[in-house]
């Protein structure tokens, strides 16, 4: 039923969304899982005490109203009949300003508790946290207590505690009301006992902490002056909770300030009680014109904040790349999931907020207007200026790198929000105009962007479609034969040539597994990325970046295609059987593109990685849910003030506290450098690929000569590995072993740094490739097809991990960005070597066809491949943006030029050229 | 080379967008400007079909309240549209230059029309606007109440007149009243006025130029209402019968409601009392020449007593009717209603006993002085302006279209 999913999420999911982000919050702060319910009670109840204060008002406003109208409405009833009986009464109701669907004010109370009822049962009924967790005489939160047997009959305790509280707090309030009241209330109380009897004792705890509340708050409105009772308590509780952090102050520079601020926060309803006490009946009725602005600036702003937070934010970065947030096995669009943050986003700004904001008197909903309008301002702000320098972002929805706000930009963010308050505020009070105007236009502002970012999406998506349907169509396969010549090209994206002895010295097996390679260490890549790496890699020198910006009057992407293209076209000219595997930025798509080798259909395309048709762990619904959900925490993450964007971002867990298996498919979260939880699932894509090497890989026996060439992300999606096999796993705690281990990483006084969670979990992934190459490689070599084999290994790009101390070769940035794997296994078989010779990555077309081809010509520009003048002298390395979606003119366009020539490991031989008009 | 999501950036676009939408925004307001200048020369045009004064009559009934009004406007020359709900009302036979009769159909037909009206000022004698089909026109300015009885403005059906601007009254008391329901409903003051009563001034005036030749004999009419509770009814032949006895000339006129709410009492009771030269049976459609003609009223309807009252300055003997204002307004006040105040004052009331000497107590009543100054005081209170009610509720409704017309123009 789409439209009850619609109204779940609207109303029940951002609630499930607060219980979850609050128990997140507070089980991180108490640890423990029964204080942390009362914590959440407590929590939830004063969240919602306005609300329920409103509504209790409203109720009695109801009851009065109704009472007073009582005599007169008999009279007419026993007057009149027919429909001048209805004329009349709606006359009667119109004097009295009364309206018979006010009669539903009286139900409010009630309706309120159904929504949180259904969150609160729902998020704490399915908390795996609870399972086994005790508490007091609790043996376990994640089942019924059990706590009495009698006669063999087990009896759950706290269910009737509940009840009985709940029947005490229900006879305080019902005190001198209608019986229909009474039995409204005691029938409520059976209901959530027959109800709650056989739940998990961690849910029926959260309510009867419930009802604690509800007996304490009516015992305190029996009292004389409850608001100033509640005033003083609550402001001596403020002092004490300020004494104690002021007096023993907390290690953690956050946590004293969250309790500095407790405490103040706490001085609140002392602060309101004395300023309502000043102002109180100064709340003449007055213009309605007022509390219409009020009213447009409220809607204006939860509208806008809905549009940013639901639509354009989760659109931005889907059509940043929309071929990662598509799992090809099943194609689902993702602009749903764009729909489904607009849900929530509804949900909570306009269907909750509008509730809290209808439930407030008059000088409460000038308060809500105001701080929603000083929201949304701040929110875009925030968005727009702040928190830009995160990194890169995963797909799911992770930073690659952890983000980390510097100290002064959470300052100075702060204090922007203090100025924009105050503007926001005289704005607010001088120009209701100009804010109502700002509101709409920049909300239609927010939806153009967002219906653009759709569109783009959905194209790229149609695309996608036809692209992944193509490539579905056939199964990869390397083969390999084992009497004529086979050279394969495997490129690593981001593979690290300076680990290579590292992970040789951890794991010396793999010098005999890789028997015959040539390890190049002094070689580099014209790029930082692999939009400049790719093109000279399967191209050769004619696709430097220097090349590329020449030929000025072709577009970036069709060179990117030809330099693609010129070794597969190479090889099936001289007769070869030629694959091609997953080639980067195929048609200038992050999902390659193989159509572009549509003109020699001799050639076999394959798609292999962006399927994940190898990935076991592949978890469509989960990661679904996941998308439904962190898109909007995202959004909400990303227009938070700097100081509690850590908070909400929670390693990129975003304060999710669904089953296990739904953390660990949303992407792996590090706790240190040695343990983790989770899967990335784009590294077992990748990952999985390299895994089933020999599954794929077809030994004839025949006579026949064989290209393969592919690329593959294991080396690029950076995760960390259960050691020692280096495989991927749930739950990894490699602390022992990296502890035994650190010996490994100094070789001949050399010593690559471990100390960024970075760097180790590039190490393993690069590790982790090496194995699954290592073990293809053994199985090459027991199916006879090794030694007729040439295998180069290749990386279009580094990294700048900086892990060494000897490799700052330049001022601006780590020279490890430009330096490249290359491994190269010739015709035949031997030992591992390493070979200082200064190589590029042009050089692999001239590798790959030396001794096969003779006078190897590239097809396009017919120049000779194994030409090797161009290495000659200084090599222009271009870094720029990687996107190629923005840098796709005929020339790269910005940033930075370096040098290099004939060594890397010479700080001399660097140099920084300039800027990239 | 995969991975790197840049997450939607587009701060620049942002602000392009916000500039545009701005610029547009601005142009959409001169949009609205100018059309907001063309719609207000289309303001102009509502303004120039805006009839400046309507009369809405529900029933022909009251074209005795309304034709004195007719001939003022006729008279000082100011155009008036008089719209009716009965097909039959005397008024469109009336050949005025200034005035314009129209028809608009019956019952909710006319209340369709009435709804969608645009005019400045609109009097009417309808109860019940905005409380039954008749509901207030937006573009109505002004709605003016003005009463058909000299007594209580509180016996309409509840609500009567709380949705009117202004109530035109005959008397001071019922500017009393209408304020009284007024502070216990909590609703908008109107505009309260003393201006006369029109169809009284008609009547008196009629009465004074006519020339009915009146029977030596002492005439007595018989003007009951209708309903259970009602003289026939109730004492149905025997109050005939002592009539009868009495020797006087008796003009018996049943309510008009009679002959179709209670065709067959009537019907027997006119069987068994045929007209003769003592008795006659009156269904005039005017009710003058009965009044005229008579000397004494008995009567239990409230409209007819005082509008004998007040005219003939006759005695009247009314019965003992049992009142039921539940579904008045008059039972949201305490104070007893004028017309139970005032009734014995200037009238004898007729017990069952009363009916067996009937002639006694008509000379009795007509003998009483102390009747007769009462009615003077009553039609004192209760009948202001005599003579000039059309007058002043022309100069009101004229005075008021001015004012409105002011205050627009200010606004503008």
């Amino acid at each position: 039923m789409p439209v009850f999913s619609f109204l779940y999420s609207i109303i029940i999911s951002p609630l499930e969304l607060l219980f979850e982000q609050i128990y997140m919050v507070a089980v991180r702060v108490i640890k423990d899982p029964g204080l942390t319910i009362i914590a959440l009670s407590l929590a939830m109840n004063f969240l919602v005490l306005p609300l329920y204060q409103r509504a209790d008002a409203m109720q009695e406003e109801e009851r009065r109203t109704e009472e007073k109208m009582r005599p007169w409405i008999d009279h007419i009833k026993k007057t009149f009949k027919g429909n001048e009986r209805w004329m009349i009464m709606q006359t009667y109701y119109r004097q009295n300003d009364y309206h018979p669907m006010d009669a539903l004010k009286g139900a409010v109370p009630l309706l309120l508790e159904i929504p949180f009822f259904i969150a609160a049962y729902h998020f704490l009924s399915n908390l795996s946290m609870l399972k086994g967790v005790s508490f007091g005489p609790i043996r376990d939160l994640g089942a019924p207590d059990a706590m009495l047997v009698v006669a063999g009959t087990t009896i759950n305790v706290l269910p009737l505690l509940m009840t009985g509280i709940n029947l005490v707090a229900g006879a305080i309030y019902t005190k001198g009301l209608s019986l229909k009241s009474k039995i409204q209330l005691y029938g409520m109380a059976c209901i959530f006992l027959v109800f709650l009897y056989d739940s998990p004792s961690g849910l029926v705890f959260y309510w009867t902490c419930n009802n604690i509340f509800s007996l304490v708050k009516n015992i305190f409105y029996k009292l004389k002056n409850p608001r100033k009772k509640l005033g003083i308590i609550s402001c001596l509780c403020g002092l004490v909770v300020l004494a104690v952090g002021i007096i023993y102050p907390r290690a953690n520079p956050k946590h004293e300030f969250f309790i500095i601020c407790m405490g103040l926060l706490l001085q609140i309803p002392a602060l309101l009680y004395k300023y309502q006490k000043g102002t109180t009946s100064s709340e003449p009725d007055k213009d309605g014109a007022t509390s219409r602005e009020s009213d447009f600036i409220f809607f204006g702003g939860v509208v806008f904040l809905t549009i940013l937070t639901g639509l354009l934010i989760p659109s931005g970065v889907i059509q940043s790349s929309p071929a990662e947030f598509i799992n090809i096995k099943h194609f689902q669009n993702p602009v749903g999931y764009i729909i489904h943050s607009m849900e929530i986003a509804i949900g909570t700004f306009i269907v909750w907020g509008g509730i809290f904001y209808s439930l407030a008197t008059r000088t409460g909903r000038k308060v809500i207007a105001l701080i929603v309008w000083i929201a949304s301002l701040a929110a875009v702000m925030n968005y727009m200026f702040f928190g830009r320098n995160l990194g890169t972002i995963l797909n799911t929805l992770q930073f690659e790198l952890y983000p980390h706000h510097e100290i002064l930009e959470v300052v100075i963010n702060l204090l922007a929000i203090i100025v924009l308050a105050i503007a926001g505020m005289f704005i607010y009070k001088k120009k209701k105009n100009l804010a109502r105007g700002a509101l709409i236009i920049s909300t239609l502002a927010l939806c153009v962007m967002g219906f653009v970012n759709i569109h783009d999406i959905n194209e790229k998506v149609a695309e996608l479609r036809i692209q992944s349907e193509n490539a579905r169509k056939e199964t990869v396969s390397i083969p390999l034969s084992k009497k004529g010549k086979n050279v394969i090209v495997m490129m690593l994206d981001r593979a690290i040539a300076q680990q290579v002895p590292y992970i040789m010295n951890e794991k010396p097996e793999l010098k005999e597994i890789f028997s015959g390679f040539t390890y190049y260490p002094n070689t580099i890549s014209y790029g930082g990325h692999t939009n400049v790496g790719a093109p000279v890699l399967f191209g050769g020198y004619d696709y430097t970046p220097v090349k590329m910006n020449e030929r000025d009057q072709e577009s970036l992407e069709s060179k990117h295609n030809e330099a693609l293209k010129v070794m597969p076209v190479l090889f099936s000219q001289n007769g070869f059987q030629v694959g091609v595997c997953d080639t980067p930025y195929a048609g200038y798509s992050v999902y390659p593109d193989l159509s572009i080798y549509n003109d020699h259909p001799e050639i076999n395309t394959y798609i292999a990685e962006y399927d994940g048709k190898f990935n076991e762990w592949d978890s469509y619904e989960l990661t679904e849910r996941i998308y439904k959900r962190n898109f909007f925490c995202y959004s909400i993450f990303k227009i938070a003030p700097l100081i509690l964007q850590e908070s909400i971002y929670n390693n990129g867990r975003y304060n999710m506290a669904k089953d296990k298996l739904e953390i660990d498919m949303s992407g792996q979260v590090m706790d240190g450098n040695s343990k983790a939880s989770g899967i990335k699932s784009i590294f077992m894509n990748s990952y999985s690929v390299l895994q089933n090497l020999p599954v794929i890989t077809d030994v004839r026996n025949d006579n026949s000569n064989t290209f393969f060439m592919m690329a593959n992300n294991t080396t690029h999606e950076s995760m960390l590995l259960k050691e020692p096999e280096y495989e991927p796993a749930l739950t990894i705690d490699n602390t022992e072993y990296d502890a035994s281990h650190t010996e490994c990483f100094t070789i001949n006084g050399r010593t690559m740094h471990m100390d960024k969670d970075y760097q180790v979990t590039h190490y393993h992934v690069n590790m982790a490739a090496f194995i699954q190459v290592g073990r293809w490689l053994e199985y090459l070599k027991n199916e006879g097809v090794y030694e007729n084999t040439k295998i180069i290994i290749v990386s279009d790009h580094g990294f700048e991990l900086g892990q060494f101390d000897d490799f700052h070769m330049l001022e601006d940035t780590d020279a490890m960005r430009f330096n490249s794997l290359l491994m190269v296994k010739d015709f035949g078989d031997g030992k591992f070597e390493t070979s200082e010779e200064f190589m590029t990555i042009g050089d692999v077309p001239a590798l790959s066809t030396k001794d096969v081809i003779e006078n190897p010509v590239n097809p396009f520009t017919n120049s000779d491949l194994s030409n090797m003048e161009a290495k000659k002298g200084k090599q222009m390395i271009l870094e720029t943006d990687w996107r190629t979606d923005v840098n796709n003119g005929n020339r790269f366009g910005g940033g930075v030029w370096y040098s290099i020539h004939d060594n890397i490991f010479d700080k001399n031989n660097w140099k920084r050229e300039g800027e990239n008009p | 080379m995969l991975l790197y999501i840049d997450p939607g950036t587009g701060s620049m676009l942002f602000t392009i967008l916000m500039a545009v939408i701005g610029a547009g925004f601005y142009a959409v307001g001169n949009l609205v400007m100018k059309l907001q200048f063309i719609i207000s020369g289309g303001q102009e045009k509502m303004n120039v079909n805006k009839i400046p004064f309507v009369i809405f009559s529900d029933s022909k009934r009251y074209w005795n309240t309304f034709e004195s009004i007719c001939d003022e406007f006729e008279k000082i020359g100011q155009p008036l549209t008089y719209m009716t709900a009965s097909e039959d009302d005397p008024a469109l036979q009336k050949k005025y230059q200034y005035v314009e009769c129209e028809f608009i159909g019956e019952g909710n037909r006319a209340f369709a029309k009435l709804n969608l009206l645009n005019a400045g000022v609109l009097l009417s004698t309808t109860p019940g606007l905005d409380v039954y089909q008749w509901k207030r026109s937006k573009n109505v300015d002004w709605y003016v109440h003005i009463p058909h009885a000299p007594s209580d403005i509180t016996l309409y059906r509840m609500f009567g007149l709380d949705y009117y601007d202004a109530v035109l009254t005959s008397g001071r008391f019922q500017i009393d009243q209408i304020r009284q329901l007024e502070k216990v409903r909590n609703i908008k003051a109107k505009e309260l006025l003393v201006a006369g009563l029109p169809y009284l001034d008609g009547m008196k005036k009629r009465l004074n130029n006519s020339e009915v030749k009146k029977k030596e004999e002492r005439t007595v009419l018989l003007a009951p209402s209708w309903g259970e509770s009602a003289i026939l009814s109730r004492y149905g032949g025997k109050i005939i019968e002592g009539l009868l006895k009495s020797g006087y000339h008796i003009i018996i006129r049943p309510h008009p409601q009679s002959f179709t709410s209670e065709r067959d009492m009537i019907e027997t009771l006119m069987k068994q009392y045929p007209d003769s030269e003592q008795m006659e049976w009156n269904q005039d459609n005017d009710n003058f020449d009965a009044l005229s003609r008579s000397d004494i009223l008995i009567s239990d309807f409230s409209g007819v007593i005082f509008d004998y009252a007040f005219i003939s300055d006759k005695p009247v003997i009314y019965a003992d009717t049992s009142f039921d204002d539940a579904p008045y307004d008059s039972c949201w006040l305490e104070e007893e209603t004028w017309t139970f105040r005032v009734l014995p004052k200037i009238g004898r009331k007729l017990n069952e006993n009363d009916i067996q000497h009937i002639k006694q107590v008509i000379d009795d009543c007509i003998a009483d002085q102390g009747y007769a100054k009462a009615r003077r005081i009553a039609k004192e209170e209760a009948w202001q302006n005599e003579g000039k009610g059309a007058e002043h509720i022309v100069k009101y409704m004229i005075e008021t279209h001015h004012k409105i017309e002011d205050h627009t123009r200010g606004q503008k």
